[in-house]
This record gives C-alpha cells, structure tokens and sequence, in this order.
C-alpha cells in the first residue's frame, strides 16, 4: 500500500513509520510544524495537496484527527484514516467528522460509542499500542540501573497549566460548585460523572465566564466542553497531586517531570526524560511504574499503560472502565480503587518482587501478542481496505 | 418482662406493645404529649421518673435514641432499650451513647459500624419488621379502590421544610458548593459522598452562617453534622422532586403526603393517609409502589419497604445497599439505578402485571417469614434478658 504519512509537531511518529515500512508498505510522510497545529496553513495542505498528486496515496493516516486534513481527502476522494488516542479530540466535532472519506479509530470507548451513535459509517474502537519489537532492543546497563531503579515512578504531568487555573475572577458560586464536585469525583476511581453533574443555570454561568454567548449548541454539547476542557484537567491536576502525595507518605517516589514539584514536597524530582529511549529505561528499572489516567478521558486506556507494558515494566494504574476487557487485572497489570487500595497495592508490591516480575512479564507477552503497534497498523490498513 | 414503652406522636408504638403482649410480656406505654419530640419538660421528667419508680419496670423501651431517657434509667438503674430506625440520630452522639443501661438495636449496618468502632457497647444490628397478621387482616371495598387505587403511588415527604432552606444569606460559594454536592451526588447509587467531600475551608465557610447550635453533651464532627443536618435533606428534597417529576411526566403518579406539592404539577395529589389502617389500602391497591430512601440512611432498609412488602404490595425502590442482602431484585422487589433506568421499570412493570403480582407475592412471602415484628421483638427482648 502506499500511504501518506502526516506528522505533526509534538508527537514522535518514528514508531508507526518504522512499522508501516517493515510491513512492506511504501510511506511518505508530510509534515506540519506549525506552532498552532490545528490552524489551516495554506503552506502545509499546498504540500499535502502536492504529495497526493505525485504520490498517489491508497489512503492518508495520522494520529489524532485534522479536520482540514479531512476536508482535503474529502475534496481529492481519497480515504483518511485517524487513529484518534486522546479525549477530547480537537477538531472531531466540526462538519468534517462526517466526511465520507473518514476511517476514524478511537482508542476510548464512549468517544466511539458517540459517534456511532451519530450514524457515520467508519468508526472503530481501537485501544491503542506499543512498537514492542524496538523496546525490546533497548537495553538497561548497570549503569542505567544506578541511575533510574526506584520503588514507584511517575512519568508524567501535574497539569498546573490547565484552562480552569487560567479563569480570572472565577465567581463565588462557581468556585463553590467546582471544588464540591472535585471532591465527590475523587471519591470514585473508573467512573467520571463531572459533565453529567452540571445543571443548565451552572452552564450559563460558566458561558458567561468564557465568553460564550451563542446558543446554537444544545445544553449538551456545552456540558461536555466545559468539562472536558475545564473541570477534568482541573480534577486530573487536584488528582495527581493528592495520589502522589499520599505515595510520598508510605514509599519512594520519583516523578520524572519538568515542573516545579512545590506541591509534591517529599517526592524525589528528577527532570523530564527523553521519550523515545530513556523513557522506557525508567519503566524497565523501576519496581512499580505509576499511571493515572487524565479524568478526561471516559473508557480508554492511556498510550501510557502501553509504553510500560510493551516495555517489560509493573504497571499499577487507576481503575479504569473497560480495562478488563483487555487486560486480565492481577495477572498482567494492577489496578487501584481508592487511595487506601493504593496503598495496600503498593505495600504488597514492593515486598513481592517475584509476583510484581511475573505479573509485568504475563502484561509484556499480552501486549507483544494482541497490542503492538504492528498489528493494530495491520488491522487499520484492513479496515481501510476493507470498504 | 415488665416493659414501660416510650410514646411519641411522631412513631406510633401500639402495635409494638400488642405483639410484645401477645408475647407474654406486661407492657405499659408512656406517652410523652408534647410537641417537640427531643425536647423535654420538666414536667415530664418527673412523670418518668415516678413512672420507673412505682411501675419498675425490668426495661424501658423506645423507637430511636433519646439521650435525656437513657440518663434517666441509668439513675433509676433501669435498662433502657432501643430500637433505632432512623438515621442520622444526632442524639446517638451524646457522651449517653455509653451509659451502662443502653442496649442498641440499630437497623442500618453503617450506623451499626458506625458506633462499633467507637466502642458503644451492648449494640446489635437489627433490620425492622412488619406485623404481617395486621397487614392480611385489612379488607378492601369498592369505595377503597376509588379512593387509593393509582398506577404509581408515593406515600411520604417532600422534605419542602428543610434547615438548609431556612438559612439566610449564604454567601455565592457556599451555595455553588452545596449545588455541586447534591448534583453529584444525584449522580451515584447506594454510595453517600456528601460527609466525606466538605473541605475544611467550605466548613468554615458555612458555620458563618448556618447557625447550628446542639445540646452540650453531643459531640458531632462538624462535617458529619453539615451534612446530616443540612444537606442530605436538601439532597432528598432535590432527589424526591426530580424523581416524581420524571414519573408524573410519564403514567400517573398519586402522591399521598401533606406537603404542598405545587412543583410536581402533574401528579395527583392525594392527602395523607394514616399509617394503620390508610396506607396499607394505597399498597394494597397501587401497581407500582416507590420507595425513596432518606440520604441520611446509609445503607439500611428504610421502615417503607418494608410496610410496602409486608401489605402485599410491589415495590420499587432505589438501590440500597442492604437491600441485597435479604430480598432478590426482579424476584421479591424491583431496585432502580438512575433516572432512565427508573422510566424502563415503571414503564415495563405496568404492563406486565403478572410479573408485578408474583413479585409482590414472592416479597410479601419473604418479610412474613423473615421480617416478621413479633420475631424481631422476640430477639429484642431474647438478648435483653440473656445478657443478666
């Protein structure tokens, strides 16, 4: 097959490309380096435009969906696959999403769910994957081991820099209902209801704070923007900081990022990794590798349960709906339910390393099986193929 | 035993004293004629006094926990006997809770739990009863069917006058913060999150305001009190209003209650029918009886699923977690997850009447063998005595 690649600015695509080609296909990649990604930039779609006239792609892929990338296959009748890993998706709710040139592939359940729901023909679920076979080259030296072994690491954003932090003079009344519904949201692990909890007269309130005052859209379509952009992250933010804090009570913790850690006092800060190699270094070495899957995002598992599993590493992530489905819990990975569950997890963990080993191994061999970047490339170019 | 049995207007005990009767025990009530059912006259107090006093009764017995009884008995070295069917009690909280007299019968399994840990002794977890031969006993006339016959009926409160409603001036971010609570709250079944999410800067915040004064002798964390005292009220008011709008919107609904019920426009309005021989009637007669759990209640069966069960009628309540425990959904009674799961139920209930009366009658089977007052009574009375 011959596809064309599109590369974005700030997403790594050497993994999908390397597999894409090793599978036979021919790829040609185009690239948008913009600053403002999801822009129309005459620059870049002139050079899409171009590269599809010479050549002569069975069909367009990128990760995440463009919505001008759509409407431009639309135009040259040329299929678009999008492999779609996070929520929200920008852009999937323009008109472009009904586009008949679309293959759009959701890795969370309820994002497919929706647009099923909606009627339009080529939508799929599929969760997402690791490049299992180049994870398995990397290798850690002694000296790789001295410098990330740890008891429980995270890898990962703190989300300070969130749209709700960015409000000036939030109103009393909505200050109050935000911190309330924190609080009771993070009662619960797996199950998110901050968008479905937001009375009309709230969302007026919070229009007018934004600067919102079209009423086209139905009280719906506001609920799920102001939680998805405003409140999840800010309930991700308040989140992370309370689990990493109350680890930091019991065990070691080290958290890879390149914040400032004021809020995590006790943790051990080590700045950011480089995420092609050295990222999966730290899954390898370390005992137990944390996730916390963002609040935004309803029924799906996060690409980064699979950079840990699809590097040999013990994953101990939040319950999250669906994982089940894919992952069979206390044989191939270790989910938590509550902060005490956490703690009795990792107390557990730490002290049975031949359980915590058997455990990243059995999530290793299932990812390398059912979950690797080649296989699910495989089964996006059938799809596509396909009708 | 010789059993002095408390009265108040606000639980009526008859029928109690005549199943404890007809167990061979001697029971004499003491009816307590005042409005206010916590406070207490010294009026009264005497009487109660010389009533344990010339009566001598070997235990004074009560629906739910007065603090000003049980100190009572321990003067006059009198066990004082509880059956608790009321959650949040904010009377348990009195450092009485440990007088030597007490034996505590708790219906709800967290409050049970509850008042284990703080080592509260001599107390047992008792779910409550019906007097099925009472229940079997009612007849029912053409002029019954007319007056409580309906698709769906809802016997009870409306919660219109609740403390937070009452209170002035609250300042914006309290009221956000209240708002958000109840919505979220709205949003989970058999789990109470509203005590565990107030911050202690919301707290602070709404002492300011919602004056609330206890007696000396009741020790209450403040957010246990906020949210039992204040919001989980509001929160049953909000949940009851919505609950029978969404139903008066899609079949008939027959509210029986004496609360104004000008926000729920589309239900008949029924006024309130006694507890003896009134309401049986409406469960006997209504295809689909609601039950709302109070939000106060944790996990326990409130006393309505119950009376709804034991008159033969079919019940669908809200999901509680100790439902499970003694009854089979879909078999003995019918439980609702949320709203949409609510409208399928009534919807498909009221046209599969066949179904609705084996249910019903599976139920009703169920709390006569299981549920029964005079067995719940006999265990009562059984410990009491067995623990001299």
């Amino acid at each position: 097959m011959n596809i064309l690649l599109y590369v974005f600015r700030g997403f790594n695509m050497q993994d999908y490309y390397d597999c894409l080609v090793n599978m036979g296909n021919k790829v040609k990649l185009v690239y948008n380096n913009q600053q403002d990604i999801r822009e129309y930039n005459e620059a870049v779609y002139n050079q899409v435009d171009k590269a599809i006239e010479d050549f002569k792609p069975d069909f367009v892929l990128s990760m995440a969906y463009f919505e001008h990338l759509s409407n431009l296959c639309e135009k040259r009748r040329l299929k678009y696959a999008s492999w779609v890993f996070d929520n929200p998706m920008n852009g999937i709710y323009s008109s472009s999403a009904a586009n008949s040139c679309n293959y759009i592939f959701f890795f969370d359940k309820s994002q497919y769910n929706e647009f099923k729901g909606y009627g339009f023909k080529h939508i799929y679920y599929l969760p997402l994957s690791a490049n299992v076979e180049r994870l398995d080259k990397i290798n850690i030296c002694d000296a790789d081991l001295e410098k990330y072994s740890c008891e429980v690491s995270f890898v990962g954003r703190l989300y300070e820099n969130n749209k709700y932090n960015e409000l000036k003079k939030v109103p009393g009344y909505i200050r109050g209902y935000v911190d309330a519904l924190l609080e009771a949201q993070l009662n619960f692990v797996g199950y998110n209801f901050i968008g479905d909890a937001l009375t009309n007269s709230f969302v007026e309130m919070f229009k007018e704070l934004i600067g919102i005052s079209d009423k086209e859209a139905g009280y719906a379509v506001y609920r799920r923007l102001i939680d998805k952009y405003y409140l999840s992250t800010k309930c991700t933010e308040v989140e992370r900081k309370r689990v990493l804090n109350d680890i930091t009570a019991y065990a070691n913790l080290t958290i890879y990022s390149d914040v400032s850690l004021e809020s995590i006092p006790n943790a051990i800060k080590k700045s950011a990794v480089e995420p092609y190699e050295e990222m999966y270094k730290v899954f390898k070495a370390t005992k137990i590798n944390l996730n916390i899957t963002l609040k935004s995002i309803t029924e799906g598992l996060p690409l980064r349960i699979f950079d840990i599993m699809g590097a040999g590493g013990f994953v101990l992530t939040n319950y999250q709906a669906g994982i089940e489905e894919w992952f069979d819990i206390g044989k191939e990975l270790e989910v938590y339910y509550s902060l005490e569950d956490l703690k009795d997890k990792i107390g557990y963990y730490l002290n049975n390393e031949a359980e915590r080993k058997k455990i990243a191994y059995n999530g290793y061999k299932k990812v390398s099986q059912y979950h690797s970047t080649k296989h699910k490339l495989k089964y996006i170019i059938d799809e596509v193929g396909r009708g | 035993m010789k059993i002095l049995f408390y009265e108040h207007k606000t639980f009526p005990v008859q029928e109690y004293a005549q199943v404890l009767m007809s167990l061979g025990h001697e029971v004499k009530i003491l009816e307590k004629d005042e409005k206010d059912a916590n406070l207490f006259t010294d009026t009264f107090k005497t009487l109660f006094t010389r009533t344990l006093q010339e009566y001598r009764p070997d235990c004074v017995l009560c629906i739910n926990y007065l603090s000003v009884l049980s100190d009572m008995c321990q003067n006059e070295n009198v066990k004082y006997v509880c059956w608790v069917v009321d959650s949040p009690l904010l009377q348990m909280y009195s450092t009485s809770i440990y007088n030597k007299c007490n034996y505590l019968f708790i219906f709800d399994e967290a409050q049970y739990n509850e008042f284990e840990a703080k080592e509260v002794q001599r107390i047992y977890y008792l779910p409550l009863s019906v007097n099925t031969n009472r229940l079997d006993a009612i007849t029912l006339n053409e002029a019954d069917a007319d007056r409580y016959a309906s698709d769906v009926s809802f016997v009870g409160r409306l919660y219109n006058n609740n403390r937070y409603d009452s209170i002035k001036g609250l300042p914006a971010y309290v009221r956000g913060f209240v708002d958000g609570l109840i919505m979220a709250q709205l949003k989970v079944t058999g789990f109470n999150l509203v005590e565990r999410s107030l911050t202690p800067y919301f707290v602070s915040q709404f002492e300011r305001y919602g004056a609330f004064h206890t007696a000396d002798d009741i020790d209450i964390p403040k957010e246990k009190l906020i949210a039992h005292e204040f919001i989980d009220r509001k929160c049953t008011q909000i949940d009851r209003l919505r609950t029978l709008n969404t139903i008066s919107n899609m079949c008939d609904l027959t509210i029986f209650s004496d609360d104004n019920l000008q926000a729920i426009p589309k239900a008949k309005v029924a006024g309130p029918v006694s507890y003896i021989d009134e309401m049986p009637k409406v469960f006997k007669l209504s295809k689909i009886n609601l039950s709302m759990t109070s939000k106060g209640i944790v996990t326990g069966i409130p006393l309505r699923v119950f009376d709804i069960v034991g008159a033969g009628g079919f019940l669908l309540t809200n999901y509680q977690f100790e439902l499970e425990k003694y009854f089979e959904f879909g078999k003995d009674i019918v439980v609702y997850y949320n709203m949409s799961d609510l409208e399928e139920k009534i919807k498909y209930y009221l046209e599969h009447e066949q179904e609705r009366l084996e249910i019903a009658h599976n139920g009703y089977m169920k709390v006569k063998q299981y549920h029964q007052m005079s067995d719940k009574l006999k265990y009562i009375m059984d410990t009491v005595m067995e623990s001299n």
